[in-house]
């Protein structure tokens, strides 16, 4: 079941990052809905291939983000917030936007300029999914 | 406070060209430790004391609560070795030294070896002096594992294997992880193995321990400041940098105590800091190594 | 001290050399047939040199086998891995050599009786004869001596040199003893003070050698 998770070396960031980037996806799409129970630390290291104090900061970072909960002796569980995969995908969409804001800046581009472009990127979107 | 799989106090050991001195070393139960240092650095020498193979000549060395080495047999009961010169009876089949294994210890599980077998790909009945290195090194972990020993000591378990073998044979190691009452304690000059799975890294040099942290302390810790100068920047003085690399107006600083202060003093200093990196463990390690070499030749 | 761990360790050596074992006892059986079946002087040196040889040539495969090239071989890590202590290890190494010696050795002492005591030969020559077995089993204590405690090929190789130059010097040597060299062709075995005095000095070099051999290995604080 978690072995979908994959750690890459290559890959620039930090190993605990890449832990929850891949948790706040599976809870994102819904695999891992609100109550959900989170596999144990132990059982998780050991499926991904690493250590258990990087799984283990892993879940104390995403508690500290609200989107797990660690009852004590119990296990770890996905935030009850019924909103929680639209909210997350909702912010993860918000990251993009300040990226491409910012570019838009760099670029002196103004805010007319930049609906512009959006317009025009959707549009090419809908084409192709046609 | 957990329990100490491990706990080696002020360990010196002498012979005429190499001395090991003040070696500390505490692995807490259900941990993994790497043990990274050169070659010479004295790792196999500390994992052979650990074992009661060879004796200090000074401090005290604890092994799963087992005085070491008076109360060596004790621990080896629940101890798996594994080293990279460790060889197998060459006219012997994987199969005889199983039973051997068996009819020493009581927790040999059968079904476990099996599956052992069949994960390794071995062929039990091969005889020994005919197997490759990797094969070699998966037959001598099988043997250690499928006792269920409480720690695993392993002298440079990847080294020499492929990489189909190594990924294996660190997906086992993990396996024994899910028991909290388990560890494991593995000295490799792959700093990748290391910094994969290892909850603890200990560097070692010139019989001297340089650092023993846990990996992501370590990791938090040191990164490379890439600068561009202005005017009349030194890195000088300044403290927490550990290295300075620099050719013209560009430049990168390695410090080991990185924080928002470190790099607000960098720039103080007058230098505009162009990116911010963090250090794989390979890189960490051979900072570590030539700041502790310096140190002691100034 | 875990007895059932140094049978466990004796049993394993026997697994593995058991066939060169076997293969110079039938040898030796072989000689002892050729000796006790044919009746003349060509077949008595003929068998007697086969028995001879069989039991020179298994004290030193054990010894190199099974001790110095544990080492070389580089099995001591493995088998020190186990619950053994080195003191256990040494005595199950000790052991078993011997014991393994003993039994070739005890079929060419009764091959040797036998002709001596229950044919024509003359029954004086046993005064020639048990020294001669007992310098034998000396040479393979010293030799499980040397090679375990010297941990070298080297070293095992000399000492096995040694004593097989140093056993015809031996022979040489107690020939001229009177009481023995007198007795060649008596019809009688008579033994003297002076030949149990040698064998009693003997005795004293195997139990010294097997002492000092568990001494030496007890007090190593390095053991790989």
């Amino acid at each position: 079941m978690h072995s979908e998770l994959v750690i890459s070396q290559s890959d620039g960031r930090p190993m605990y990052q890449q832990v929850m980037d891949q948790i706040r996806q599976k809870i994102a799409v819904g695999d891992w809905p609100g109550g959900h129970e989170l596999p144990s630390i132990r059982a998780l290291a050991a499926s991904v291939k690493v250590s258990v104090i990087t799984v283990k900061r892993a879940y104390m970072e995403l508690e500290r983000e609200g989107l797990i909960v660690t009852r004590q002796g119990r296990g770890s569980f996905v935030a009850d917030d019924a909103n929680i995969g639209p909210k997350l995908q909702r912010e993860e969409l918000q990251h993009h936007l300040e990226e491409a804001v910012k570019r838009a800046r760099l670029l002196g581009m103004d805010l007319s300029e930049l609906l512009d472009l959006v317009r025009w990127v959707r549009a090419q979107a809908l084409k192709d999914e046609r | 406070m957990t329990a100490l799989a491990v706990k080696l106090a002020a360990v010196g050991k002498d012979y005429r060209h190499f001395h090991l001195r003040d070696i500390d070393l505490e692995l807490e139960e259900g941990r993994v430790m790497g043990f990274v240092g050169p070659n010479g650095a004295g790792k196999s020498t500390t994992i052979r004391i650990l074992l009661g193979l060879i004796h200090q000549d000074r401090g005290h060395v604890s092994v799963l609560g087992h005085s070491m080495p008076r109360d060596q047999v004790a621990a080896k009961w629940d101890i798996g070795f594994v080293s990279e010169d460790m060889r197998l009876y060459g006219q012997a089949t994987l199969e005889w030294h199983m039973k051997l294994m068996a009819s020493i210890y009581p927790k040999w599980d059968e079904d476990y070896a099996a599956q052992l077998l069949k994960r390794f790909e071995l062929r039990p009945q091969q005889a020994m002096r005919r197997v490759s290195h990797g094969e070699r090194t998966k037959a001598l972990l099988l043997l250690a594992l499928a006792r269920r020993p409480r720690l695993l000591v392993l002298d440079e378990p990847t080294t020499g294997l492929d990489p189909v073998a190594r990924r294996d044979v660190l997906a086992e190691l993990m396996d024994v992880i899910l028991d909290e009452r388990r560890s494991i304690l593995f000295s490799s000059h792959n700093t990748l193995d290391v910094e994969q799975i290892s909850d603890q890294i200990t560097f070692i040099d010139k019989g001297r321990i340089i650092r023993s942290l846990d990996k992501e302390t370590f990791l938090d810790r040191w990164r490379r400041l890439r600068f561009e100068a202005r005017g009349g920047f030194s890195s000088d003085g300044l403290p927490g940098i550990v290295e300075t690399v620099r050719s013209g107006q560009l430049g990168a600083v390695v410090t080991d105590v990185y924080s928002d202060d470190v790099v607000e003093r960098v720039k103080l200093a007058g230098a505009e800091i162009t990116a911010i990196e963090r250090m794989t463990l390979e890189e960490i390690f051979v900072a570590n190594v030539v700041r502790s070499r310096k140190e002691v030749r100034p | 001290m875990n007895r059932s761990l140094i049978m466990t360790l004796m049993r394993k050596d026997w697994d593995l050399y058991k066939r060169a074992i076997i293969s110079l006892l039938v040898l030796g059986i072989i000689g002892l047939g050729i000796v006790v079946l044919g009746r003349t002087q060509f077949t008595f040196i003929i068998g007697g040199v086969l028995l001879i040889t069989a039991i020179i040539i298994l004290g030193c495969v054990l010894v190199q086998a099974s001790i110095a090239g544990e080492r070389k071989e580089q099995h001591l890590a493995f088998v020190m891995s186990l619950p053994v202590t080195a003191r256990e290890y040494s005595w199950a190494k000790i052991i078993f050599c011997l014991t393994a010696y003993s039994v070739v050795w005890a079929l060419l002492v009764a091959a040797a009786s036998y002709v001596v005591l229950g044919s024509p030969i003359p029954d004086g020559m046993m005064a020639l004869f048990v020294p001669m077995f007992l310098a034998l089993w000396c040479c393979m204590a010293l030799m499980t001596g040397v090679s375990i405690v010297s941990e070298s090929m080297q070293a095992t190789v000399i000492i096995m040199t040694a004593c097989n130059i140093g056993i015809n010097f031996f022979l040489f040597s107690i020939v001229r003893i009177p009481d023995i060299g007198s007795q060649f062709d008596s019809p009688t075995l008579t033994f003297t003070g002076p030949i149990y005095a040698l064998l009693g000095a003997e005795l004293l070099f195997i139990v010294v050698t097997i002492g000092l051999t568990l001494y030496l290995q007890c007090r190593k604080t390095d053991f790989i």
